[in-house]
């Protein structure tokens, strides 16, 4: 029976490394090298694709790696480099393998060629990425004709499968995603009518604004958004309508496209299902894990990290985000007694700010801290402080959604504090 | 006569914006303010006489484990060939396996840059289990393939 595999498979019921990395993306493939240089004699790296590198893989265009290795990347190469540095650090790449189930003490179920699979590690990171939303599509009356994508997939087809999508197309969000597929689309033959975005600013970073729109004269709509698509089969036409402040229809300031397409590009979520099985607290804000500094969880010994724990707009953070949390995981294997951990203290952002990660910081830490503000703002100061002490300053020329901005503290958490303030003040 | 001109720095993620101040032609850079760096000045002044863009995209690949091979110019192009040149790519295809850093073209359009794999593509084996006919059945994997052959 050549079909027959079950030696191969009976070799191996349970799987006891020191650490597992579900995720093979730049977040979970940093991790695994960080591990082993810190020590971690056996580390596993889960990923469902039968290429590890993530979301990488399918994006072609450079700009990755500028403030890693100073040099221009694209993501492929990107990737690249962490897989083999993984690779020469020893460390065990599992691909075609899904997680499928993880519980509260982490013992981890995995799915692949050598079978279903126990594993029951020393720590576990998730490093699972993110997924696209789709929700400004569900909200759009007309009819469900083909033709609609979101913009992550779009790319996807384009960029791995050769498969062109569309010749008019319409772009409703102006996530990074939707503008560099904008970019690639025409430079592929087809005509990019519009992209079109609900808010007064755009969602994804000025510099692809600059190099994939306005390179290619592609008209981007502020306070517009999609209220009706049309077609039989396929997508025919595509309404387009102003909205006022309050973000009404402004009767009257309605155009219609004739398109094909329509490629979503409104906002990405992270990918958290078995974080949520296992029970660890997810933020309504970014939808990812409330950490603290040491990016553990609530679960002792589970970890999150890149754009499972919040989305990065650089993937050069995911990296570091991954090493941070491998390291911490290898303290947490090593340390004998963990029933000692000090109080955590709450980290509380300002008014203006969308988020701050962690969620929490232990005293005596030193941490990053990345922040996110709700709208764009100019010129500022960012300040952490605890008590009356100023931990850490930062000007910044301007502040925008798109962009997380970061700040290390310059001296460590005082043992005493019982919050850290994270504000912002005119400069 | 001066003319003013606001362009944005694509050079890191940093994103500055330029205020460039030229002659009327456009062409020579009197004045610039908002770069953060040596290296905003380089771009403006690239950006006034010779603008140029990576170039990155995809070839046909035969014989692959996967149809697409990326690939990128070895340094930025003249912007205005990039539509072309993205074009001629379609044309175009490449023997599996691919290196990555392979040269797939030496020269794009004339503008002496080369193409180059930014990924490896591996020769497709015959007995590889084709991916999409992995199917889970009582507890192994099998694939339909050998399937028929037993
Ligand atoms: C479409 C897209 C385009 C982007 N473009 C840019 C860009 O131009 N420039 C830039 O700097 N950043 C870009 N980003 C952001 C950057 O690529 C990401 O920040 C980075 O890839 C995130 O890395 P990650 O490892 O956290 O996640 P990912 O790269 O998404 O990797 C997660 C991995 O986990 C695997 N996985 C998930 N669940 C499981 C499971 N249950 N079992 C096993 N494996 C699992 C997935 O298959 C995937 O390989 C983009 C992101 C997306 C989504
Ligand atoms: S001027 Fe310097 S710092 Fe500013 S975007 Fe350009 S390269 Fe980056």
């Amino acid at each position: 029976m050549a079909f027959y595999r079950g030696n191969e498979m009976s070799e191996e019921k349970i799987l006891r490394p020191d650490l597992a990395i579900i995720g093979g993306g730049p977040a979970g493939l940093a991790a695994a090298a960080a591990a082993r240089s810190a020590g971690a004699e056996r580390v596993l790296v889960l990923e469902r694709e039968p290429l590890a590198g993530g979301i990488l893989n399918q994006c072609v265009h450079d700009g990755f790696g500028l403030v890693r290795f100073g040099e221009n990347l694209t993501g492929p190469e990107y990737a690249a480099r962490f897989l083999q540095a993984a690779l020469a650090a020893g460390v065990e790449i599992r691909p075609q393998t899904m997680a499928l189930e993880l519980t509260a003490q982490k013992q981890l179920w995995i799915l692949g060629p050598r079978g279903y699979v126990r594993v029951e590690a020393g720590a576990v990171i998730l490093a699972t990425g993110c997924r696209e939303r789709t929700r400004g599509a569900i909200q759009i009356p007309g009819s469900r004709p083909a033709g609609v994508f979101t913009a992550g997939a779009a790319q996807y087809y384009l960029n791995r499968q050769n498969l062109m999508i569309g010749r008019r197309v319409l772009i409703l969000g102006s996530g990074d995603i939707g503008l560099i597929m904008a970019r690639r689309l025409t430079l592929e033959g087809a005509r990019v009518l519009a992209v079109v975005e609900k808010m007064p600013y755009a969602g994804g970073l000025t510099r692809n604004i600059s190099q994939c729109l306005e390179d290619y004269d592609i008209p981007l709509y502020l306070n517009h958004t999609v209220t009706k698509i049309e077609g039989r089969q396929r997508v025919e036409s595509v309404t387009v309508v102003r909205l006022d402040e309050a973000g009404r229809a402004v009767s009257g300031a309605e155009r219609v496209y004739d398109c094909d397409t329509v490629i979503l590009s409104v906002g990405l979520i992270p990918e958290n299902e078995l974080a949520l099985q296992a029970g660890v607290e997810l933020s309504p804000v970014t939808g990812g894990a409330m950490v603290g500094d040491d990016l553990q969880t609530n679960i002792p010994g589970l970890f999150a990290c890149g754009n499972a724990l919040h989305v990065h707009d650089l993937v050069d953070y995911v990296s570091a985000e991954g090493e941070t949390a491998a390291r911490n995981a290898v303290t947490f294997i090593r340390a004998e007694n963990r029933a000692a951990a000090r109080p955590l203290i709450p980290v509380r952002p300002a008014a203006g700010l969308r988020y701050v990660m962690p969620f929490f910081v232990r005293p005596g830490a030193r941490p990053l801290i990345s922040l996110r503000v709700k709208e764009p703002l100019g010129r500022r100061r960012i300040v952490v402080k605890a008590g009356g002490r100023i931990l850490a300053e930062r000007k910044f020329p301007r502040l925008a959604p798109a962009k997380m901005e970061r700040l290390t503290l310059r001296e460590p958490v005082p043992l005493a504090a019982t919050l850290l303030e994270v504000m912002i003040y005119d400069s | 006569m001066i003319v003013e001109k606001e362009i944005q720095c694509v050079i890191c993620p940093a994103g500055c914006e330029l205020r460039l101040f030229c002659d009327a032609t456009a062409a020579v850079l009197h004045r610039l303010e908002g770069a953060a760096c040596a290296k905003g000045r380089e771009f403006a002044e690239r950006e006034l006489t010779d603008p140029r863009r990576t170039l990155t995209s995809t070839v046909k690949v035969r014989g692959g484990r996967f149809p697409l091979v990326s690939v990128r110019s070895a340094a930025p192009l003249p912007k205005h060939i990039l539509p072309a040149a993205v074009a001629m790519l379609g044309a175009i295809w490449t023997e599996a396996p691919v290196a990555a850093g392979q040269i797939i073209l030496a020269d794009i359009m004339g503008a002496g840059i080369a193409l180059v794999a930014t990924e490896a593509v591996e020769r497709k084996k015959n007995d590889e289990i084709p991916e999409k006919r992995i199917v889970r059945v009582t507890g192994f994997l099998y694939n339909s393939n050998q399937r028929r052959e037993t």
